[in-house]
């Protein structure tokens, strides 16, 4: 099994309008296997959000190394870096954040523009797969909440990425739709061999996962903020 | 279909289709106002400057050659006077002269002017195949001898005078209709339109001019009333101006000198365009400051794209962020919202030509009911590609301030959930 995630002594901080600097990001050490599924929580603001904005290479850290798929991301430039999360990372919002001007299938075909290249039959296929296939030219605004999350996780896996990222996926939905969307996440994850890191509060959500990681026993900043 | 920034341009124009349109027609607003202020200044040169009927100068009383040429060739204007009979046929014989047609003007029918001439004006001229101005087919030309008439188009349309119909002449250059003459012209035709000031004149023989009721000649330097059935001496008859066709280009030069610069009686207008020409050159003022107001509304419509993406920013912002999550550039967005304004400048340029259209359409209507000229929708002016052009280059430089604003999005931020 490869290496889908590696986190070397990663640190990100912040400067407070007071003026502090805090430390958002403490993190020593943190290993996903390609396949693995990972479900962390911790309380919220202590800084689960900003690691996985460090992960996708949307901030970069103070110091340290993090390695997505074996590339170190943290070592780019930011056009290197946005290259890499079009290609191999995928991520899955809470409020889903699709793009309220496009369909459902364009969301799709527009994150593949930004990835691996546009591949509509691929896009459909998926689509069609979280149960949409009559959906696909509808936008956002005309989707319930589960088919936007639905659309959101195709979108989130339509690159094929080696690390998948879900950022309380399941929290604006009702308890029938979440399980829903995680199972088709999960599976989808398992399918195309992805690893997922997980975020959540959910404490039947992070039962279902066989690792669960508390940010706080990973971080060292929790002690330190 | 790619989905590639065509798909984000595409998208963000029709999310935000209201204010999209409206700067659309803002931006095509300014350049049809553009286009419409260089093309038409420049035609109307053109059409004002060319010798409509293929005179090259105009022989009149001593005065400004520009009025002459405007009562002359454009039937605009009062005559600065008459010339004596016995100049009309010294100009006539002149070796130098290939043609001379004379005119005489003072009556006018519902506001169209009457000219008195010789049947020679309808004869081709400048080695032309045909004549300028040719009887339309059921019409013939004007007996010299009786009181009939030919009339042009737009008269013939404006007043509905046709064929057969008879009319009288009233005084002056201004339609009184208290000042009607007693003498009755008869239509005998009604003239091809020729888009040239003739459309709006109805001709009659010169000698009906003479013999018309009320007119009194002066040629001699005393007062004359023409007769029925006797001949006028030549010495009281006078002209209001002589048209010349000249036998070569260097002619104008000598009859320039001898009539303008040794002469008193006479003046000579010569080159007709030069003249007109410089009548433009001195109302070049008036297109520089609607040049200057055209390039101010071209600015303010740039400014109004600036404002349209800058007013919907905060909503784009949160996209922006969704797309660089998903791995797009912050140079992809940028160029995105650059090739946007491009977009809109370009589509208000487009709409631009409708708009010069509109507004050529107007002036053109304009111009030729007031003056008989044609101005010419096709003729080419490099203002219709460098307008378009300018407008979409300053249209996308608008955008390098929504650009920049786009470029510099915080992507955690507005990928928060709501608070």
């Amino acid at each position: 099994m490869t290496t889908a995630l590696r986190i070397e002594s990663l640190r990100k901080s912040y400067v407070t309008p007071e003026g502090e600097r805090q430390t958002v990001v403490d993190l020593p050490a943190l290993t996903i296997e390609r396949g693995e599924q990972v479900a962390l929580h911790g309380e919220s603001g202590c800084g689960k959000t900003t690691l996985l904005h460090l992960i996708a290479g949307l901030h970069a850290p103070d110091a340290g190394r993090i390695f997505v798929a074996g590339e170190e991301i943290t070592g780019k430039g930011e056009s290197d870096r946005d290259r890499l999360r079009g290609r191999c990372v995928g991520y899955v919002f809470q409020s889903f954040h699709l793009l309220p001007a496009y369909t459902a299938l364009e969301n799709v075909r527009l994150a593949m523009h930004f990835g691996a290249g546009e591949d509509e039959a691929r896009a459909r296929a998926l689509l069609e797969r979280m149960g949409l296939a009559d959906r696909l030219h509808y936008r956002p605004g005309a989707l319930s909440l589960g088919q936007r999350q639905r659309v959101a996780v195709a979108r989130a896996v339509a690159n094929r990425p080696a690390l998948l990222l879900a950022d309380e996926p399941t929290g604006n939905l009702d308890p029938r739709n979440a399980a829903a969307a995680l199972a088709l996440l999960r599976e989808t994850a398992e399918e195309i061999g992805a690893a997922l890191l997980l975020v959540s509060h959910d404490p039947h959500l992070l039962a279902s996962f066989a690792r669960c990681e508390a940010f706080s026993d990973l971080a060292r900043a929790g002690a330190d903020a | 279909m790619k989905a590639g920034l065509g798909l984000l341009v595409r998208r963000s124009l029709r999310e935000h289709a209201v204010s999209t349109a409206i700067t659309v027609a803002s931006v095509g607003l300014a350049t049809g106002l553009v286009l419409a202020v260089f093309a038409i200044q420049a035609q109307s040169q053109r059409a004002f400057s060319a010798g409509p009927l293929g005179f090259d100068a105009v022989l009149g009383a001593r005065g400004s050659p520009l009025q002459l040429v405007l009562n002359a060739v454009f039937h605009l204007e009062t005559s600065p006077g008459n010339l004596p009979w016995a100049l009309y046929e010294a100009i006539e014989q002149h070796p130098q002269v290939e043609r001379a047609i004379p005119y005489a003007v003072g009556d006018n029918h519902r506001g169209f002017r009457i000219v008195g001439t010789v049947r020679d004006l309808f004869e081709p001229i400048d080695g032309r195949e045909a004549a300028v101005l040719r009887v339309a087919a059921g019409g013939r030309l004007f007996d010299p001898a009786r009181r009939e008439a030919v009339i042009g188009s737009t008269v013939a349309r404006e007043t509905e005078l046709a064929v057969g119909d008879t009319f009288h002449p009233h005084h002056g250059l201004v339609f009184d209709a208290s000042a009607r003459h007693d003498d009755a012209y008869v239509v005998t035709g009604v003239l091809a339109p020729s888009n040239t000031p003739a459309d709006r004149v109805l001709w009659i023989p010169l000698d009906g001019v003479y013999r018309m009721s009320g007119h009194v000649l002066r040629g001699s330097g005393e007062a004359h009333t023409a007769e029925a059935d006797s001949t006028i001496p030549d010495a009281h008859k006078e002209v209001s101006a002589v048209m010349l066709k000249l036998a070569a280009p260097q002619a104008g030069f000598f009859l320039d000198q001898t009539i303008n610069k040794q002469g008193k009686v006479a003046t000579l207008a010569w080159p007709i365009p030069a003249i007109m020409a410089d009548l433009f050159d001195k109302l070049g003022w008036a297109v520089r400051v609607l040049g200057l107001v055209a390039y101010l509304v071209v600015l303010v419509a740039a400014g109004s794209i600036v404002a349209s993406l800058v007013n919907t920013m905060n909503e784009r912002r949160r996209d922006f962020a969704v797309l660089r999550a998903l791995g797009a550039h912050r140079r992809t967005i940028s160029a995105a919202i650059v090739l946007e304004t491009a977009s809109i400048g370009a589509a208000g340029a487009l709409l631009g030509f409708g708009v010069y259209a509109a507004i050529f359409a107007l002036a053109r209507t304009l111009v030729h009911d007031e003056t008989g000229v044609v101005l010419d929708p096709w003729a080419w002016h490099p203002v219709f590609a460098l307008a378009p052009a300018s407008v979409v280059l300053l249209s996308a430089a608008a955008g390098l301030v929504p650009a920049r604003l786009a470029y510099r999005t915080d992507v955690a931020t507005h990928l928060a959930p709501p608070g």
